[in-house]
């Protein structure tokens, strides 16, 4: 993973339970360095270890803290300076979902340490979608549930999301979105 | 030869170049692409190209939008509709010429244009990397923001180091001046001490007195030795210490220096064997550092040493450049140590082991003293051998300034053992107001014969000098009402008689700097408690026995 997950990791982690809890989830995962450095590779063992910690520290089931980081994901890239990239992969909840193959493999052609997931999306109807999830990385589904929440979120709507695996490496999330009152569709 | 016979569609042409257009031999517009459309939708099919769009390079070619056929083969950059559009594009003819297509797709080259611009990643074709190059662009904003934040935490952490270190420095500080106070009060009662046992030693008394006097002479030695090592490693950690450059004879020193083992050694039964031939050098250079080396690894030689030999060897090398290379060895046959205990030997505070303190006491001060100035004489200090229960063998390498031979013949007057001099009738102003130091001064004084009177601080000190006639002052600096360098100022100055009377600093102040101080105050000599009878003499000789060379400055 690129440091830049790992930095939205402790930048989740600070935010919710303050710099000593970091401190000690770092300390326990074996984090050696001060800083991630974000567009550094590191191991995929490392994430997986802070996640470990984190809910070994903190007493939280590892899906709970991985859902949590997905919504805490898009908020944290739009904050990063990636806020009018995600709007140029779409204007909408449905089109950000269509394009999100796309842009992650335009990612993954653009650095190829990276090995970002694919994904392929079914318009049921304009609020209920079938996205399938390719991934080689085992048990990252509740983490994919949580980017759902956020993306939806972002748009204004609130997203209910249920997954089955499908095969190995093959998860199917069953999403129906609804807008959250007071709020216009789009965020264009 | 390329297959001619595939002609492709308005849907594959779409697919693979959305922002397209093809024109007629006319110059009209046949096809647009569905996203140059969403983007600019006032283009339409039928309307002109050149209506809408303008070459924008290459210049040459700005005005032939009607010419298409002059496009081919150029790497065009196209601005396309009212609001600009700014694309990429190729000219290639369709048809044999009957028409043009003209594959073009936006210049963007960053996530806000892309926005400005209304576009979407899914706009572009998938071959086409224009989105791409924006999330590149983006990761290299983050590697730079990143970069950035280094570089600040950085900023922020040497300047975290910058004041530690003034803190450090700062202390240090604190510490010089803590032991210059501590060394003026620590000296003031060994000078009583020293002084005192010096005196007693001249009245008569039985074989026990004797021996406890002894005792007592030998622990005030040690006191004064021990004090000047820590003092000298202060010093020496403060880069305060400098050496001085005096003319000496390389023989007499060593000599001196040997001789004063020379009765701990037969005390102790350990045979202390000394080069037969030292050659007889006039050398440059801080005799007093010198002797302090060779003091140094001789004492700990001895006192490492309970059966056999201390030997010293000494080569003395001219090299010809005005320089001589000395090499000393001092080898003992005492208790040795393993090379791992030797590992840490010339580190401050440290002996072989700690139980070495308890059996043979010592600061551990004086290896790393040594190999310090040594070092500063262009030479070193080192242990070439050692083992447990063999001995050791230490060596000394120095290189001092060579003597020219005629300003080499005045000799050294330390050589000379005098007798206690006598000076009877001469009048000397002793200005202290420690009434141990008067005392002790006082019995000094009278036992040359002198005449004295004291005067309690500097005040008092010129007032006396206004009334009546002296030969000599002795001058304490620290004193009430008026310290010694003013007093001293005073009487340099008030143009009366006594204007030039040969004033001696006699101070327990022994760091350099007080000494230059004295020295600039116009003072002539500087002596410092404890205070060494031969010393006392000397400059007693000096001062008295040819008065009108008295005042002469630079005479030591």
């Amino acid at each position: 993973m690129y440091g830049l997950v790992n930095r939205a990791v402790e930048g989740l982690i600070r935010q919710e339970f303050g710099d000593e809890a970091w401190g000690k989830i770092s300390s326990r995962a074996g984090v050696e360095s001060l800083e991630f450095v974000s567009m550094q590779t590191y191991d995929d063992q490392v994430t997986y270890d802070l996640v470990g910690a984190a809910s070994e520290v903190l007493g939280a089931p590892a899906a709970d803290l991985m859902r949590a980081f997905g919504q805490y994901w898009i908020r944290y890239t739009a904050d990063a300076g990636y806020g009018d990239l995600l709007k140029g992969v779409g204007g909408s909840f449905g089109e950000f979902l269509a394009g999100l193959d796309a842009m992650h493999g335009r990612v993954a052609m653009t650095f190829p340490d990276l090995k970002p997931p694919s994904f392929e999306c079914e318009e049921l109807s304009p609020s209920r979608y079938r996205l399938h999830y390719y991934s080689d990385r085992p048990g990252l589904e509740p983490m994919v549930v949580g980017l759902v929440e956020g993306l939806a979120e972002r748009f204004s709507q609130a997203a209910k999301v249920e997954w089955s695996a499908e095969s190995e490496g093959h998860t199917v999330f069953e999403i129906e979105v609804a807008p959250v009152e007071g709020n216009a569709a789009d965020a264009r | 030869m390329p297959d001619e016979s595939f002609s492709i569609g308005g849907a594959a042409l779409d697919s693979l170049f959305p922002f397209h257009v093809v024109i007629g031999a006319d110059g009209g517009l046949l096809n647009v692409g569905s996203a140059l459309r969403r983007a600019v939708p006032e283009i339409c099919p039928g309307q002109s190209f050149a209506e809408h769009f303008r070459v924008s390079r290459p210049s040459r070619l700005a005005g032939a939008e009607g010419e298409p056929e002059r496009l081919q083969g150029h790497l065009l950059r196209l601005v396309a509709g009212k609001g600009g559009l700014e694309l990429r594009g190729q000219v290639t003819p369709l048809d044999g010429g009957s028409a043009y297509l003209i594959a073009a797709s936006p210049i963007v080259a960053t996530s806000e244009e892309l926005n400005r611009l209304g576009l979407h990643v899914s706009d572009f074709a998938l071959h086409d990397s224009a989105p791409d190059l924006i999330i590149l662009l983006q990761a290299s904003q983050t590697a730079l923001q990143d970069t950035r934040r280094m570089a600040s935490r950085l900023e922020a952490t040497s300047e975290e180091l910058r004041r530690a270190k003034e803190e450090a420095e700062r202390s240090s500080q604190a510490k010089s001046e803590f032991l210059a106070v501590m060394s003026h009060e620590i000296r003031t009662p060994l000078h009583g001490l020293s002084s005192t046992i010096h005196l007693l030693g001249d009245i008569s008394m039985d074989a026990e007195q004797r021996e406890l006097l002894d005792v007592m002479g030998r622990c005030n030695e040690t006191l004064g030795m021990i004090l000047g090592n820590i003092l000298d490693f202060s010093k020496i950690e403060a880069g305060k210490i400098e050496l001085d450059s005096v003319e000496f004879e390389l023989k007499d020193l060593v000599e001196r220096t040997v001789e004063v083992f020379a009765e701990q050694a037969r005390a102790k039964g350990v045979q202390l064997r000394t080069p037969k031939q030292i050659p007889a050098l006039q050398l440059k250079g801080d005799s007093v550092r010198v002797g302090q080396i060779l003091t140094n690894l001789l004492s700990n030689a001895l006192k490492f040493t309970t059966e056999g030999h201390v030997a010293l060897e000494l080569e003395a090398r001219d090299d010809g450049s005005g320089r001589v290379g000395i090499d000393m060895r001092i080898t003992d046959t005492g208790a040795g140590m393993t090379m791992a205990a030797s590992e840490s030997l010339f580190e401050a505070f440290s002996q072989a082991d700690r139980s070495t303190t308890r059996r043979f006491g010592g600061t551990g001060l004086g290896l790393a003293i040594s190999r310090r100035l040594a070092r500063m004489m262009g030479g070193d200090v080192a242990l070439t051998h050692t083992a447990l229960g063999e001995g050791s063998t230490f060596s000394v390498h120095l290189s001092l300034e060579k003597c020219q031979e005629d300003d080499g013949a005045r000799g050294d007057e330390a050589g000379v053992r005098p007798a206690v001099a006598s000076f009877p009738g001469r009048r000397v102003l002793v200005a202290e107001d420690n009434v141990t130091n008067r005392f002790v001064i006082c019995k000094l004084l009278e036992r040359r014969g002198l005449d004295l009177e004291f005067a309690g601080d500097g005040r008092a000190a010129v007032e006396a000098l206004d009334r009546g006639e002296y030969d000599l002052v002795l001058m304490d600096l620290q004193m009430p009402h008026m310290d010694g360098l003013e007093a001293t100022r005073r009487i340099r100055s008030s143009g009366g008689e006594q204007a030039g009377i040969p004033i001696i600093a006699l101070t327990a102040n022994a760091m350099t700097e007080q000494r230059n101080e004295a020295l600039d105050a116009g003072m002539d000599h500087f002596l410092t408690k404890p205070l060494r009878p031969e010393d006392l003499d000397k400059a007693l000789k000096r001062f008295l026995e040819s008065p009108s060379e008295g005042a002469v400055p630079g005479g030591d």
